[in-house]
């Protein structure tokens, strides 16, 4: 004799032989139905199950036992509920509370519970304050329910995420024709694995950092009699979700869905994290902060992918943050990493504005550019601000600090002030200072200027040899006198050449 | 049946033509409307109404067949499952299907899968798991032998896809020893507009002279507690149904004895009430 029960619809179709009966919770006999009706009795169930009987009396016990059960969850369901009124909620508690102190019912509702979806929406402080000190049972599932929250949210969409395929096992049921039933295996699976306690041991692994897989009491679920039907995929199933869920596995898999130019982005942003760290980053790179803010964000819970860029730019700060803090003295140089962040969190629309600024601003500095561009001029501003050698004030706004330090920036050079640097920065001991250097050294562009001025000037005489011989020697700083003795000409002479070369020079604007 | 758009030939299961993609309607109210199912049925209907003249009955046929066009499809749950239907609009719900497959350790050879594989190779070909179930009722009341809680469809969201049989198919199919493979005999099958004359032409027989309007719901669905006594004209719905396809839910008084089932028939009210639905008790 065999049952099949739903204690979730309450009835239970008895099949013994050609004969076919009834029961339901509250009812001890059974009744006679036809096949016609069980599709009836049973549509909606969720909880189907089939079970050898000895007797009709049995088979009224074990859906007893499975409405109860049901009745314990839907009490947990709603206790957790924020949206539920205090009343009712009150009344799950109290009902819970009695429920949950028969054998087997705490475990099938901390199996079910494991296995929730949107664990997170559930209102566990709420559901504590609805409970009393004589509710010893309920208060302690609630709480290591709470207390694993997490875990139970990844594991539960990790399972989610699954492929249907991998439930496909071998092929002979397509062969049959029961692509439905097949298509449902994965659900099927599910729901043993539930029961079997599956999700519950393998989000307790989690939460003690364990990888499911190698977690003892995770693998003696698996040898419960509900999955014995499922030794063919079982293996490849539970390796494929554990490593899935394990932070480190859980981060790299959602990596990989990141975009070159956000993945550039975020080498971007932890260099130059850890340029402004500098000694304190303690001899780590680029590469050792990217490591450690993936395994960070894994461990916080990867968010959906719209946010991976953000979540993944986030963990990095975080972690270079606490670079800064664990190193020696390190509190002091937290203004800096806030600017880095501050630029770091620009969007790409006003970066692209303030390189448009860098840009104009070039253009109007010409050759007194130096070569540089607007993009080193963006990059002077941000470095000149996250050195601290331009005081970004605290109320203003990032983006109007950076046109202000590209704007003042600029016109330093234009000026010719030199370079936004301290001095002492760039000498090394026993060397000369820029100050030092500054009589003798030589300014290419001075010289460059001054032979473009004189070949101008050489163009300008080219059919005057008496003032050309008169420009040249000049130019080589021969004096007056000098000069006279070298051409062989007079005081006069040279006054009317000399004259003559000023008002050449004026009327081109040379002088 | 020939798409009236393109002309093209339409397989019986398709909602779509193949050939140009437009919608040519749900495939179990085109069966309905069929024109061999419609003569046979209208010749059924003109059969009751010539008898119920000669036998003075006419009014009261009338009456009832009046009364069935304001009739709700219904269907009946427990109250677990009832409770679990509204616990989110993600849930769909009314199919016999995929539940029963999701069940662990189904044979897969069982006999309820025979019986509905018979029933579904003759009314809905390739499309019986598109096909959702309910009873026609007059009070809001289902049968309750598959379940306390009666839970009553909007009109507006099934009207354009919901067709009726005679009787529960599985019965049908039983009773007139409809060979698999073959179709099932015309004349018992309706749109959901025409299900008034279906059920004049069933029910005629069990009308009496003297009957009203409050005499009309056993008529039409005869309650039972043992579920081979259950009577009633079962709808089909084609197409999948949430929470908000809801109008109101039914329970008897008596379930509210039970401190469980109280919890939950009181946060069922809440349920609803965010779906803009109601939640009756009865005696």
């Amino acid at each position: 004799m065999k049952a099949i029960l739903s204690g979730q619809a309450g009835v239970g179709i008895v099949v013994d032989g050609e004969s076919i009966s009834v029961v339901r919770v509250g009812h001890a006999d059974a009744e006679p139905c036809r096949y016609e009706d069980v599709l009836w009795l049973l549509a909606d169930a969720s909880d189907i199950s089939e079970i050898e009987v000895t007797g009709v009396d049995r088979a009224v016990d074990q859906l007893k036992r499975g409405w109860l059960s049901d009745r314990a969850l839907q009490q947990a369901l709603i206790l957790l509920d924020q949206s539920e009124v205090p009343d009712i909620r009150s009344r799950a508690a109290m009902l819970l509370n009695s429920s949950v102190n028969q054998p087997g019912i705490a475990d099938f509702v901390l199996n079910c519970l494991y296995s929730l979806r949107h664990i997170e929406a559930a209102d566990f402080d709420g559901a504590l304050r609805q409970t009393d000190e004589t509710s010893g049972t309920t208060r302690r599932l609630l709480v290591e329910l709470q207390r694993n929250r997490e875990s139970i949210r990844v594991s539960r969409e990790e399972w989610d995420a699954l492929s249907a395929q991998l439930f496909e096992g071998n092929l002979e049921g397509l062969e049959r024709g029961l692509s439905g039933r097949f298509r449902s295996r994965k659900r099927a699976l599910e729901r043993a694995m539930t029961l079997a306690g599956g999700f519950r041991w393998f989000a307790r692994a989690l939460s003690n950092g364990m990888r499911p897989d190698d977690d003892a009491e995770f693998l003696q679920s698996l040898n419960r009699k509900e999955l014995a039907d499922y030794a063919d995929i079982l293996g490849a199933v539970i390796e494929i979700w554990a490593t899935a869920a394990e932070p480190a596995g859980r981060a790299t898999v959602t990596i990989q869905v990141l975009g070159r130019p956000a993945l550039l982005k975020l080498r971007d942003c932890a260099r130059t994290l850890v340029n402004s760290l500098g000694g304190k980053a303690l001899e780590r790179g680029t590469t050792e902060l990217l490591r450690e803010a993936v395994e960070v964000w894994g461990r916080q819970g990867a968010p959906s992918e719209g946010d991976l860029g953000e979540g993944l730019a986030d963990a990095v700060r975080h972690v270079a943050h606490r670079w800064l803090s664990e190193s020696p003295g390190g509190q002091e140089n937290q203004p800096l990493l806030n600017i880095w962040d501050a630029v770091n969190s620009l969007p790409p629309v006003d970066l692209h504005r303030l390189l448009g600024f860098a840009r104009f601003r070039i253009g109007e500095l010409g050759r007194k550019a130096l070569g540089r561009d607007a993009e080193d001029l963006l990059a002077e501003a941000i470095t000149a601000t996250a050195s601290g050698q331009r005081t970004w004030r605290e109320g203003i706004d990032i983006r109007q600090h950076l046109y202000g330090a590209i704007r003042s920036i600029s016109n330093s050079w234009y000026e010719k002030k030199g370079e936004e640097y301290l001095e002492t920065d760039l000498v090394k001991p026993g060397d000369l200072s820029p100050l030092d250097q500054v009589s003798t050294a030589l300014d290419p562009e001075r010289i460059l200027q001054a032979k473009q001025r004189l070949e101008q000037i050489r163009n300008l005489f080219a059919k005057d040899s008496e003032a050309l011989s008169v420009v040249e020697l000049l130019g080589e700083e021969w004096k007056p006198k000098e000069i006279q003795e070298r051409l062989g000409i007079g005081a006069k002479k040279f006054d009317a050449v000399a004259k003559r070369i000023r008002r050449k020079l004026a009327a081109q604007g040379q002088i | 049946m020939k798409c009236p758009h393109c002309s093209g030939s339409i397989p019986e299961h398709s909602r779509l033509c193949p050939i140009c993609s437009r919608d040519v309607g749900f495939p179990n109210v085109r069966e309905a409307r069929r024109q061999e199912e419609c003569a046979a049925l209208d010749t059924r209907w003109k059969e009751v109404h010539a008898l119920a003249l000669q036998q003075g009955r006419e009014l009261v046929l009338s009456n009832f067949e009046t009364a069935v066009k304001n009739s709700n499809a219904v269907l009946c749950r427990s109250l677990g499952i009832a409770n679990w239907i509204i616990s989110s609009g993600n849930i769909l719900f009314g199919t016999f299907w995929l539940e029963v497959e999701a069940g662990i350790r189904l044979p897969e050879d069982n006999v309820f899968d025979r019986a509905r594989g018979a029933v579904d190779a003759t009314f809905f070909p390739f499309y019986e798991r598109e096909i959702r179930f309910a009873a026609l009722s007059l009070n809001g009341r289902g049968p309750e032998a598959y379940g306390a809680c009666s839970i009553v469809l909007k009109d507006e969201v099934i009207a354009h896809r919901a067709s009726v049989c005679d009787e529960n198919t599985l019965v049908f199919c039983r009773r007139h020893s409809v060979i698999v493979g073959d179709p099932p005999p015309p004349g018992f099958r309706a749109t959901w507009s025409d299900r008034c004359r279906l059920a004049g032409a069933k029910l005629y027989g069990s009308l009496s002279e003297h009957m009203t309007a409050k005499d009309f719901p056993p008529i039409l669905l005869r309650q039972a507690r043992a579920t081979d006594e259950v009577d009633f004209i079962e709808v089909h719905i084609y197409g999948s149904m949430n929470r908000e396809s809801i109008e109101r839910m039914l329970v008897p008084k008596g379930v509210l004895d039970v401190p469980e089932d109280a919890l939950l028939v009181d946060s069922m009210r809440r349920k609803l009430a965010e779906v803009g639905a109601g939640l009756e008790i009865y005696s």
